[in-house]
């Protein structure tokens, strides 16, 4: 492409530019770019995803795209049964979903994938564990769980994940159905998860998810294990919580959100959460005759409580450590 | 109107030791800690000093036990 030296050349690259993408050599008038750039249909397009988070190259797309198509062709022809381990997939093809009705490790360790296109549908799949585990340049995912019974791990060490969709858990109350889901997960910025009321495992939920800031709302009725569920979670300073102590754990450890109830710029409600969590929402455990229930905080969240807050948590069978 | 003035009992341990539970406890649940305020339900007998050397070992073993459980279930 020659230097735009002036406008001349500048509107003939555009113009080049669009007939080269479109295949033409028709001559365009400069009042109708923007309807034909408008019209140019991305190389995403043919499998269903749009280009969130790309850096686009030609040439590297369509390599890649042929490489996709060619791990379609295999999974439609019974070749391969999952994308596990297919470590040089940039792009996910967009597959038949509705012919499986579990995805675990599917994509498991596909660690140059970095889009997972939103319009393949998920509503009907039961087993979301270890599901894109590994991950590791995925940048985003919408995913529907509403009807998954696990989703141990389904996003564990994807390092880059920055977004995630709305999990819903109201199916997943087995054993380790909600264990590990974010696990390493060190780039996510928020977490949404809701229905949580029958899951039993939390452990290592948010482990090592360092960048998080947010998450909304963890309903603790069922839990029987909370371990690590919030280690290294060394920005957290919005957590949801209802019916914390309403289930038989004595013992909750969230010492490793450092800064649960930090207000800031950025989370302005965070000690707000901090008291509707551990006060508001948790539920009475003297009145109801349970044993005391010990609940560990860090340092600096210990400090924001004032002397009634404290009184207010310890009235309802709380022992704060 | 009814004026009710609710105390919070205080653990502090001494110098050089940390708090505990005084009872057997899964090492997982295990609390380690410089202060704490008891629960209307707790007692002071519930809890015990422990030297910083023996709360350590206690950290570390819980964050063995968190690392081989992570490493097992990948």
């Amino acid at each position: 492409m020659a230097k735009n030296d002036n406008l001349k050349d500048f509107l003939t690259d555009v113009a080049d530019a669009i007939r080269e993408k479109k295949g033409s050599t028709d001559l365009i008038n400069p009042q109708d770019f923007s309807g034909e750039i408008a019209s140019i249909q991305s190389g995403g397009d043919i499998f269903g995803f749009d280009t969130i988070g790309y850096t686009i190259d030609n040439n590297g797309i369509k390599d890649d795209i042929a490489y996709s198509q060619e791990l379609l062709r295999q999974l439609e022809n019974g070749e391969i049964t999952t994308f596990q381990n297919k470590t040089k997939m940039v792009y996910c093809p967009k597959f038949d979903s509705t012919k499986y009705s579990k995805f675990p490790s599917f994509f498991t360790g596909c660690t140059s994938m970095r889009y997972f296109p939103s319009d393949i549908p998920t509503l009907h799949i039961t087993t979301f564990e270890a599901c894109w585990q590994n991950c590791s340049t995925l940048v985003e995912l919408n995913v529907d769980t509403s009807n998954a019974t696990t989703i141990r791990a389904m996003v564990a060490l994807c390092s880059k994940l920055k977004y995630v969709s709305s999990i819903n858990c109201a199916k997943c109350s087995g054993g380790s159905a909600t264990s590990q889901v974010f696990y390493n997960c060190s780039s996510l910025l928020q977490i949404e998860i809701f229905n949580t009321g029958n899951c039993v495992n939390f452990s290592n939920l948010c482990y090592g998810c360092n960048s998080l800031n947010k998450l909304t709302t963890l309903d603790l009725s069922s839990a029987t294990s909370v371990t690590s569920i919030f280690a290294y979670c060394t920005r957290l300073a919005f957590i949801a919580i209802t019916n914390l102590g309403k289930s038989t754990l004595t013992t909750y450890d969230f010492s490793g959100a450092a800064v649960w109830g930090e207000n800031s710029d950025e989370i302005p409600d965070a000690r707000q959460s901090l008291i509707d969590s551990l006060i508001t929402y948790s539920y009475d455990r003297a009145s109801n005759g349970l044993a005391t229930a010990t609940i560990k905080l860090s340092a600096n969240t210990k400090a924001l409580l004032t002397e009634e807050e404290i009184a207010q948590i310890t009235a309802k069978g709380f022992t704060i450590s | 109107m009814i004026q009710e003035e609710i105390k919070v009992r205080v653990l502090i341990p001494s110098d050089g030791y940390m708090l505990t539970q005084a009872f057997e406890v899964e090492i997982q649940n295990r609390v380690v800690s410089d202060k704490v305020y008891l629960a209307v339900t707790d007692e002071p007998s519930n809890w015990k000093e422990i030297t910083q050397e023996e709360a350590d070992a206690i950290k570390a073993e819980q964050e063995r036990l968190v690392n081989e459980q992570l490493k097992n279930e990948e």
